[in-house]
């Protein structure tokens, strides 16, 4: 599919919009507090905007509704666990992380575990996952962009890294954010301007649609079977291939639930506002905006799947495409062309979040505390972050570059995974665990982080049909591992004694700083009455 | 991170009284998200409870998975009034409650 020249005007006029925000934010990004967390300075609802629009990313909008086309009930799965895991993540990890953390994931652990193991255990952590979810995003985002546009996969690989580059170098987390927020809405009207459009065709009544869908794939299934041809998922019932696909599904979405409540790019969003109610509303508007848009992927799926030529036949395999072809179906070049240019802005976007967090750990956790020890020249800091915000995009630009022909949809099911497996059981046990120690959580995440890629490595996507491991999607086993391994060593590393007192008014301070915002001071000024039971 | 606050403005009683509060409104509304939500995937991953139709066009499964998006707003729209109630009674002033 190429697009003409209505697609090159909107696509430019696009990018001037994010050049100007840009432009705007690096007169202001002169610290390095601004250039990685907007110096706290967004709002709960701007906040919000940005980070629903990060979840709701080209995988989701193309991908999730190319599913739904394609695999009827089962696609929707993939936009049912977005809101939910946005409401656990309000309910436990959000205002917390704000009240302990200054600019990344690793200083909410150091707030109770000083030594460098844990912070740069996190910080690695946090570093490879983000590194292997850009690459992800990269690859996939430059194939489409080579669909959308007709131009070379390279071409648009370094146009993407060019102006990612630009957001993050110079504009930091606040051109990052205003430009996710201007990414949102413009996706928001796109979607809904689809939905009506696809409703209009249907006597504005979905049922009317999901009765056609449902007829179109018992008929085209009939005919398969009449045929003996194997037959596709029906559009309005669960589809079970069998045991293995079943737990591999189940598998694959408590990842991406759970993950959620570990990714530091969706995390570090929490601490660009100002306290913890102003994350509380940052985390209410952005599952409204969820609940809002995601319940009409169905409608733009089955959409794609009955107005497309040949149906299901019709979309290339993945089905990325659904949407564009959509477009192009109800409004012709320009709509398409639209389309195609919020789908472009919304990766530019996803990709900056994740290379702010990226630099962040860089040159927060490595640089500052674990090289520099906490004494760290702020200018230097904001060089160091600067160039690991080169670094990530140039490692990335090569790696992607490299993968071109290489099957990665792997990518971003490890990365969440390991987000899921590593870090959110070290973040649950610093926050709630009276008996976490730091062996505890050291140890919980490397045995996280190391059964999911170990079970990655040893299953089908690498080892082919005969794999040790069968699953794809190793959270079922590698989220036990993580936490079990934390409890485990914690539990036989109990502190005793002076120790057992010192960790315990430790965690008491921790939690009235994870409530209130207020550090309670120096935890030997609390008596033990003044102690409060652990949760 | 906010400002430390010197030892002698914390007030253990009502730090105690605000966590309480928050335990009890949290809890049940995690167990309610995690319990809606994972029935769900159980139910329509390993079973065929929720194959058969509600109405014409309408799935059990596809009711359920649109009613967890009115849950989620619901558990939101509970938990951010009732926290900003249990704030404006227990929280400490100047720590982001009233702000």
């Amino acid at each position: 599919m190429k697009i003409s020249a209505t697609a090159a005007v909107i696509f430019l006029l696009l990018v001037a919009v994010t050049l100007g925000i840009t432009y705007w934010a690096g007169k202001r990004n002169k610290s390095v507090s601004s250039h990685l967390v907007a110096s706290g300075h967004i709002s709960g609802r701007q906040n919000g905007v940005a980070i629903a629009g990060d979840f709701i990313s080209a995988a989701t909008f193309l991908g999730t509704t190319g599913a739904i086309a394609l695999g009827g009930f089962n696609g929707f799965y993939y936009a049912v666990y977005i809101p939910i895991a946005y409401v656990l993540a309000m309910l436990l990890v959000a205002e917390p992380l704000r009240n302990l953390g200054q600019f990344t994931l690793g200083d909410v652990l150091a707030t109770r575990f000083g030594g460098l193991n844990v912070r740069g255990a996190i910080a690695t952590s946090s570093i490879v996952l983000s590194l292997i979810y850009i690459v992800a995003q990269f690859v996939g985002a430059a194939l489409l962009i080579k669909l959308l546009f007709g131009i070379e996969y390279w071409v648009a690989a370094v146009i993407i890294g060019v102006l990612t580059t630009i957001y993050t170098l110079f504009g930091g987390m606040l051109a990052t954010t205003y430009i996710q927020i201007v990414k949102t809405a413009i996706l928001l009207f796109c979607g809904v301007v689809l939905v009506v459009m696809v409703l209009a065709k249907f006597g504005w009544n979905p049922l009317t649609l999901f009765q056609k869908a449902e007829a179109a794939t018992n008929a085209s299934n009939a005919a398969a079977k009449a045929a003996g041809k194997p037959m596709g998922p029906e559009a309005l019932e669960p589809f079970r291939g069998g045991a293995l696909k079943q737990w591999d599904q189940f598998s694959l979405i408590l990842g991406v639930t759970l993950g959620v409540l570990g990714l530091p790019h969706v995390m570090i969003r929490f601490l660009t506002v100002r306290d913890s109610n102003a994350a509380r509303t940052s985390a209410v508007t952005a599952i409204w905006i969820f609940a809002g848009f995601l319940i009409f992927m169905p409608v733009l799926g089955y959409g794609g799947m009955l107005l497309i030529e040949k149906g299901r036949a019709g979309i290339p395999p993945g089905g990325n495409m659904t949407v564009p072809m959509l477009s192009n179906v109800l409004g012709g070049d320009l709509l398409l062309s639209f389309v195609s240019a919020v789908a472009f802005a919304t990766i530019l976007a996803a990709l900056s979040g994740l290379v702010i967090a990226t630099s962040g750990a860089v040159a927060h956790d490595i640089y500052g505390k674990l090289i520099k020890q906490g004494h760290v020249d702020p200018t230097k800091q904001l060089f160091v972050a600067r160039a690991a915000t080169l670094g990530a995009v140039v490692v990335s630009l090569l790696i992607a570059l490299l993968v071109e022909k290489q099957n990665v949809a792997f990518l971003a099911t490890l990365a969440i995974t390991i987000s899921a497996s590593a870090n959110l059981p070290a973040l649950l046990g610093t926050i709630y665990w009276r008996k976490a120690t730091a062996k505890g959580v050291f140890w919980g995440m490397i045995a996280g982080l190391g059964v999911a890629v170990l079970m990655i490595l040893f299953s089908t996507t690498f080892m082919g049909a005969s794999a040790p491991v069968q699953l794809t999607a190793p959270g079922i086993i590698s989220i036990p591992a993580g936490f079990l391994v934390m409890w485990l060593v914690s539990m036989l590393t109990q502190p005793k004694g002076a120790e057992l007192d010192a960790a315990n008014s430790l965690f008491d301070r921790i939690r009235i700083q994870a409530v209130t915002g207020m550090d309670p001071g120096n935890p030997d000024h609390l008596t033990p009455a003044q102690r409060v039971a652990g949760h | 991170m906010p400002p430390s606050t010197p030892p002698g403005e914390f007030n253990a009683e009502q730090y105690r009284a605000l966590e309480s509060a928050r335990k009890k409104l949290v809890t049940p509304l995690v167990v309610l998200v995690v319990v809606a939500f994972w029935f769900q995937q159980i139910v329509t991953n390993f079973t065929g409870w929720m194959d058969g139709a509600v109405v014409a066009g309408l799935s059990w499964a596809y009711l359920y998975a649109f009613a967890l998006f009115f849950l989620v707003v619901a558990v939101t729209t509970q938990y951010r009034r009732k926290m900003a109630a249990i704030e404006a009674k227990y929280k400490p002033s100047g720590t982001g409650a009233d702000q």
